[in-house]
């Protein structure tokens, strides 16, 4: 018998692409759901990364921890996330140190913390829309 | 008969999209999922695969470092966030660039890329009567007359031909290679070897010798190999 959820349509935040979401998934809202959350952790883990290699001056480990955290927003269908962690991604190779991408990591971290959030709600609403 | 891969990325939730499609494709037998390029090589070294999902940027250690250290050419398909590695992709000769996230229809068209390729390889000739055989190694179709090849060995999910100057390895088997190989030259002698008739040197008991090399001969073979010589 298939779920009560099956004829029904998931209305996503208005900040992920959900024709996106369904190129990548189709309507598996149950592997949406798991998609969603594994990319929160992950997110949560990498954003405590990029925060520590910001406040050492590590621009290497800024870059890595920029680069790890793009695709999660490209797998959550937040696109304009992932497009703004590509623009800082490219900054950090080529800024000689952390203090001349202060005013864009000021702006990235607050992206990051909205895309968390999105992310937490979006994946909340979707364990009870499929439950 | 299925590929086997094995996926070598640090991101958990691209390693588990990407095994979804390979499960979904019902084309590759997946071996194992490593987070980085030590472990990964740790296994590629102690066995052989036909096809790689590649990240690049892991701790640690790049994807191509992996390529410059690997034992052996499996084939490649790179998946990574960045495409400024396009062109180290095509300088490293993998068969396709997979720009994460990608939909399931591009991976079909990488892995489709894959397959024909195997096709290829999986066919050095179209009749066996020729007098060459082409064979696909190092991303290239190489001709091999067979006067020149010696003798052909199994190496597990893959062959290697062996010629007096060099020795080319590609994916292919014993078995395959039997029937489409040309019989007037070729012979199977042992389950993991075709022996070039006209190159035997000596034989000694159950062992023929080419250029030096030993060569085991199957008990229940020995018989139809001595038919195949002219013994005064």
């Amino acid at each position: 018998m298939n779920p009560a959820y099956v004829h029904k349509k998931f209305i996503f935040n208005e900040k992920i692409d959900e024709d996106y979401i369904y190129s990548l998934y189709e309507q598996d809202y149950v592997y949406i759901a798991e998609v969603f959350s594994s990319s929160l952790e992950t997110l949560k883990e990498e954003s405590g990364h990029f925060t520590s290699a910001y406040e050492s001056s590590d621009i290497n480990g800024l870059k890595k921890a920029t680069h790890k955290i793009k695709p999660l927003f490209g797998f959550t269908g937040l696109l304009h996330h992932q497009e703004m962690m590509g623009r800082f991604e490219h900054l950090c190779e080529t800024a000689s140190n952390t203090s001349n991408i202060t005013i864009q990591y000021m702006e990235l971290t607050e992206l990051i913390k909205e895309g968390k959030n999105i992310l937490k709600d979006d994946c909340n609403r979707l364990t009870e829309f499929i439950s | 008969m299925k590929m086997s891969c094995v996926i070598i990325e640090d991101l958990k939730v691209a390693a588990d999209y990407l095994a979804r499609c390979c499960e979904k494709s019902g084309k590759i037998e997946m071996m194992g999922h490593f987070p980085d390029v030590k472990s990964a090589l740790e296994y590629l070294n102690s066995h052989t695969v036909d096809l790689l999902f590649l990240d690049v940027e892991m701790p640690g250690a790049t994807g191509f470092e992996l390529l410059d250290n690997i034992a052996y050419k499996p084939k490649v398909i790179l998946t990574t966030s960045k495409e400024e590695y396009a062109y180290n992709a095509f300088e490293y000769n993998v068969e396709d660039f997979l720009k994460k996230p990608f939909t399931y229809k591009r991976f079909i068209e990488a892995l489709d890329k894959v397959t024909a390729e195997n096709e290829i390889s999986s066919t050095p000739d179209k009749s066996n009567s020729g007098n060459h055989i082409f064979i696909k190694s190092d991303g290239k179709l190489i001709r091999l007359n067979n006067d020149d090849i010696l003798f052909i060995e199994s190496m597990g999910d893959y062959v290697k031909f062996v010629t007096r100057d060099k020795k080319y390895v590609t994916y292919n088997s014993i078995k395959n290679l039997e029937e489409k190989v040309n019989k007037d030259y070729f012979m199977k002698v042992h389950r993991s070897y075709i022996i070039n008739l006209l190159k035997i040197d000596d034989i000694r008991e159950n062992d023929l010798f080419i250029n030096g090399i030993e060569i085991p001969i199957s008990k229940n073979l020995r018989a139809d190999v001595l038919k195949r010589l002219t013994i005064l």
